[in-house]
């Protein structure tokens, strides 16, 4: 009993950074039609800017901040330079991501080697939580990815339905000639669209480094998940983002549990089960 | 130079499934991206595969795990391999030498298509590599495929490479996988108190082999096995696996290696593992203990294996060997790693024969050079080296203790030495519980 509960929340709590991950690539691809295949580099980016900040500040909090902020000006700072001639050809765009995340993975590599950083949590993070239920102890900093990816949700749930930019984006999502043909500065929400969704990488990064390690190679895994995460869940849905998580997340720590050899196998499985009953995901629309 | 195009251009590999899936979301269909896994775009290495060996310059192949779960493995492998070339000027019979180094990402497919890019496009008739189990099995299979080139192998220790049907021209100048763990098993029963335990490993060919080289002698001397978890290589996350470890065990038998090792040690303490660890040969070995993850509670006291011998150790040669790392490497690790040592045994024994031919090697397809590699015994810094009929090494296996050093970090201590461990008569697949015996 205790095995399934524990498995169930490694289950959510991987769920919820995958979900950190992949909200940002498919708030990007909603807006651009297009995916940006540099997301995992941003992803390990995030978190060795985080390690560097908190190594040389001791802060926590400053060096997510940092790195989502560097990240997210990262982002915008490719779509500005890089992606903005050739926005309306998908596929220079998603080449020039992939180059993009090579030339990043490969000065990471130089600048931190292959060794495995890990990232430490707060004080006030570490240890573990009785969670009253079976003589559980969980960690207290598993819980906490949780509660933010929570939070992140919500806010990005509010920021869409609730606010007038949020309106925007989801018309843009809809028909991105009209809105523009509205007298919208349409550029100007693309690089807000990727600052957020850049940014989101970012902080997934930092906090993800906190539960596992960052090393080359890191990006293309995470990558992949967001990738799965969001296939699954429909590409451009938040609350697909959200589903594919957590689905992802269960399936791939349920089969680790219990049939670790076939993890791996699980998850595309799921990922393959999905597109052969629902092609477009579980909350995307049809193309 | 070599080393940072072609890693480069290797990274490629893993991004056309990124691709495919990219666009499959898309929903386009178009040839556009079939294109990307083509040769045409391994730029970097176009203008290395033009110059041919010509001349007196002999050119080696090297595949190297540049990537993946052992990345900082292999960069300390290459240390290895400067200190060899370093000590012969970087020439061999008044050969200059000249390496062309392939990137590997610890898969078996990518080291044989790597093997065949330096065989058929540069030419080469050496080959030096690779780093892990799996790739070593593969290599050695396609070996006997291009009888003219001579293989050395790098670091990797799966059992079978040497044993099922071994090649003719593969040389492995360290000891296997299996080998070292062996003496753990005994050692775990009658010196540490163990006598039930559960296993935690990678699934490829090189943890089979040590698990199974381990369970051998442990189960000979009376442990029980109260379970065997195998896990796939690249694994991050070890908490739903440490969920399922059940509780009536005396200690955990770990051999992961890599970041791998790195993220189950971190998360071994958050998720509750109160039992003593007890490990595979590159567990707790340099790359492991530097890094810069949060793993000292669960490394402190942990007992493992391996045939590179603690830093301290009094074993002839190695305190030279280490005090030269150090000074050719301020930047390295505090100490020699596990790949470091033995990337530099097997590349210092190629040109120990080459030298020995006279170097010598195109003119006669190689088998001057494979017949005094066969005869060749030389002092290396872990102890004599020669190799046995299946062109193996055997040799001593240390078990060493996690301790604290001077300086506060991590680092490993003598506890006892397992003398010349014979190559096993069995390659050990996929255990789940003691082998019949």
């Amino acid at each position: 009993m205790g095995q399934v509960i524990t498995i169930g929340l490694n289950g959510l709590t991987v769920a919820a950074l995958y979900f950190l991950v992949a909200s940002g690539l498919t708030l990007i691809f909603g807006m651009m039609r297009v995916v940006n295949l540099a997301h995992g580099a941003f992803y390990l980016l995030g978190g060795y800017v985080a390690f560097s900040v908190m190594d040389s500040t001791d802060s926590w909090g400053l060096g997510l901040a940092v790195a989502l902020l560097t990240v997210g000006l990262l982002g915008v700072l490719m779509h500005q330079v890089l992606l903005r001639a050739i926005e309306q050809e998908d596929m220079r765009v998603a080449l020039v991501t992939i180059g993009v995340s090579l030339v990043l993975a490969d000065q990471m590599l130089v600048q931190y080697g292959g060794v495995a950083y890990s990232i430490a949590p707060p004080e006030a993070l570490r240890g573990g939580v009785d969670i009253g239920v079976a003589d559980i102890v969980y960690p207290r900093y598993r819980i906490f990815v949780l509660v933010l990816a929570v939070a992140v949700g919500l806010a990005l749930w509010l920021f869409m339905s609730r606010t007038r930019f949020g309106m925007i984006i989801r018309a843009g999502v809809d028909d991105r000639d009209m809105v523009a043909a509205t007298g919208i500065n349409v550029r100007a929400v693309f690089a807000v669209v990727f600052f957020v969704g850049s940014a989101l990488a970012g902080l997934a990064g930092a906090v993800g480094g906190g539960a596992f390690s960052l090393a080359p190679g890191t990006d293309v895994e995470y990558l992949l998940y967001s990738l799965i995460v969001v296939i699954v869940g429909g590409m451009g849905s938040v609350a697909g983002a959200a589903i594919g998580a957590l689905l992802v997340g269960l399936v791939s720590q349920f089969a680790l549990g219990y049939l670790p050899a076939m993890a791996s196998v699980m998850t595309f499985a799921l990922m393959i089960v999905v597109l052969a009953v629902r092609p477009q995901g579980l909350m995307g629309r049809p193309a | 130079m070599t080393k940072r195009i072609s890693l480069s251009a290797r990274r490629l590999g893993a991004v056309p499934l990124a691709l495919a899936l990219g666009l499959a979301a898309c929903g386009q269909t178009d040839d556009g991206g079939g294109g990307m896994g083509q040769p045409e775009l391994d730029g970097g290495d176009q203008a290395e595969a033009d110059t041919e060996a010509e001349g007196d310059e002999l050119v080696i192949g090297r595949i190297s795990a540049l990537e993946g779960a052992f990345a900082a493995g292999a960069e300390d492998g290459e240390r290895g391999v400067q200190m060899a070339l370093e000590e012969f000027g970087h020439e061999v019979a008044g050969r200059p030498i000249r390496t062309i180094v392939e990137s590997s990402d610890t898969t078996p497919e990518t080291v044989v298509e790597r093997a065949r890019k330096l065989v058929e496009q540069d030419g080469v008739d050496i080959i030096h590599g690779p780093l892990s189990g799996s790739e070593g099995v593969a290599l050695a299979d396609y070996a006997k495929t291009v009888p003219h080139v001579t293989f050395v192998d790098a670091a990797s220790g799966g059992t079978e490479t040497t044993l099922r049907d071994p090649a003719e021209n593969y040389f492995r100048w360290h000891s296997d996988g299996a080998m070292w763990t062996a003496p753990m098993g005994p050692y775990a029963v009658e010196e540490l108190g163990y006598d039930r335990v559960v296993t935690l490993a990678e699934d490829y060919s090189f943890p089979h082999s040590q698990v199974g080289g381990f369970l051998n002698g442990y189960c000979a001397a009376g442990g029980e096995v109260a379970e065997t978890f195998w896990v796939p290589l690249g694994e991050s996350d070890y908490s739903s696996v440490i969920a399922s470890i059940p509780e009536d065990i005396d200690a955990i038998y770990v051999a992961l290696g890599g970041s791998d090792a790195v993220d189950f040690l971190s998360q071994a303490i958050n998720f509750g593992i109160d039992k003593p660890i007890i490990g595979g040969s590159i567990l707790v070995e340099e790359t492991v203990l530097s890094s810069e993850g949060q793993i000292r509670d669960a490394a402190l006291g942990t007992v493992a294996s391996g045939v590179v011998p603690p830093p301290a150790a009094d074993v002839a040669g190695w305190q030279d060997f280490v005090s030269r790392y150090q000074e050719m490497f301020p930047n390295g690790f505090d100490n020699p790693s596990h790949f470091a040592a033995l990337y530099y045994n097997g590349f210092k024994a190629l040109l120990l024969a080459l030298e020995e031919v006279n170097g010598v090697v195109e003119e006669d397809d190689g088998e001057a050079l494979r017949a005094a590699m066969s005869d060749l015994q030389w002092d290396s810094p872990i102890g004599p080296l020669a190799l046995n009929e299946n062109r193996q090494a055997e040799g001593d296996v240390f078990i060493y203790e996690v301790v604290e050093g001077d300086d506060g970090g991590l680092t490993t201590e003598l506890r006892d030495v397992g003398e010349d461990i014979p190559q096993p008569e069995v390659v050990w697949e996929r255990l789940d519980g003691c082998p019949a015996p």
